[in-house]
């Protein structure tokens, strides 16, 4: 039998809204304990999910005929001799708009975190940004910053024919 | 696209995890709460039959559910004791609930054998029928890799 590792696969039309994000959420967090029987890393990567797919429906351009659809995929594997921990990677593609301003601001976002010497210190400065925000309908992007510190993971950005990749690399 | 792969530790408690994992990305997916229902009690069944007749220091389950066309594949494997007379009984099982052309009548049948038989004890074939019964899914197994039994419970999909 081959080492224990799962992989998970959706690509999912964009439909009913955000139940969708509840229900895959609640269905990596099951995958997730099921394998790796760690509950609080398996909450710390679904609400990592479950930030990936917010920001994917809120972002995305569902403006197509057929209204377009998201992917996501989770994979990892459990510890073994000489790996740090169990390894865990969260990525979700949705459509874009070509030029769409939030896309760079995604990347340049991910690109601020890992600007700071830990998550923790990328998610404090966040937190004083917000608060000093005026603008109280600009997009905070706190999401990605509560990925890296809560989710602890990495964070990277892909941009391919029209579609946004991002992915959330943890080890735990 | 629906493509879920696990390996699950052998312990009974994963099972629940799994059914609701399975029961929450069909429920995404497809919207549809008989296909759900039908779907995470099919993967529990296997899963369990998995754990109850696997090799008795089997590590991990492996679950697969993936659409393929019109149809959800839910595919269970485990190991087994070389000497183990399971593989051999299972696809006597497995041929058994298949040659019912209605699924209800095998089920019933399976339901009469657990009660009347007792030497059939939990081997009558009862969860096999619930899958092709109240799953509405076709069985068949996979024996042709050594000290591994796949069983693979295939569902058409409600037209849409």
């Amino acid at each position: 039998m081959p080492p224990t590792t799962f992989a998970f696969s959706i690509d999912l039309p964009i439909r009913s809204d955000w139940a969708n994000v509840d229900l895959l959420r609640t269905s990596v967090q099951n995958c997730f304990t099921a394998v790796f029987s760690d509950i609080d890393g398996c909450q710390a990567l679904a609400m990592v999910t479950g930030e990936l797919l917010e920001n994917a429906i809120k972002y995305g351009d569902w403006s197509g005929q057929d209204g377009g659809a998201f992917r996501l995929r989770v994979w990892g594997e459990t510890a073994r001799p000489g790996t740090p921990g169990h390894s865990a990677h969260v990525q979700v593609e949705n459509p874009i708009k070509k030029d769409d301003p939030n896309v760079a601001t995604v990347v340049s976002t991910i690109d601020w975190i890992a600007s700071f010497p830990s998550a923790k210190e990328a998610y404090r400065a966040k937190l004083l940004e917000i608060a000093a925000e005026r603008d109280e309908m600009s997009p905070s992007r706190l999401g990605l910053v509560r990925i890296a510190y809560e989710g602890s993971c990495t964070l990277r950005a892909e941009l391919a024919e029209n579609v946004l990749r991002v992915t959330a690399d943890s080890v735990f | 696209m629906l493509h879920l792969d696990l390996a699950v530790p052998a312990d009974w408690e994963r099972i629940d995890q799994v059914r609701e994992a399975v029961a929450h990305c069909i429920s995404a997916v497809y919207a549809d709460a008989d296909l759900k229902d039908a779907l995470s009690m099919v993967s529990a069944e296997l899963l369990e039959n998995a754990f109850k007749y696997g090799k008795t220091d089997q590590h991990d389950v492996l679950i697969s559910v993936r659409t393929d066309g019109g149809r959800v594949r839910i595919s269970v494997t485990n190991t087994v004791d070389e000497a183990s007379t399971h593989a051999h009984k299972l696809a006597e099982r497995v041929a058994w609930v298949s040659e019912f052309a209605d699924p209800l009548a095998a089920y019933e049948a399976a339901m009469a054998r657990a009660f009347t038989d007792e030497s059939e004890g939990d081997q009558s074939g009862l969860g096999l029928a619930r899958i092709t019964y109240e799953g509405g899914c076709a069985l068949r197994l996979d024996t042709s890799q050594v000290g591994l039994i796949t069983v693979i419970a295939d569902c058409a999909l409600p037209a849409a």
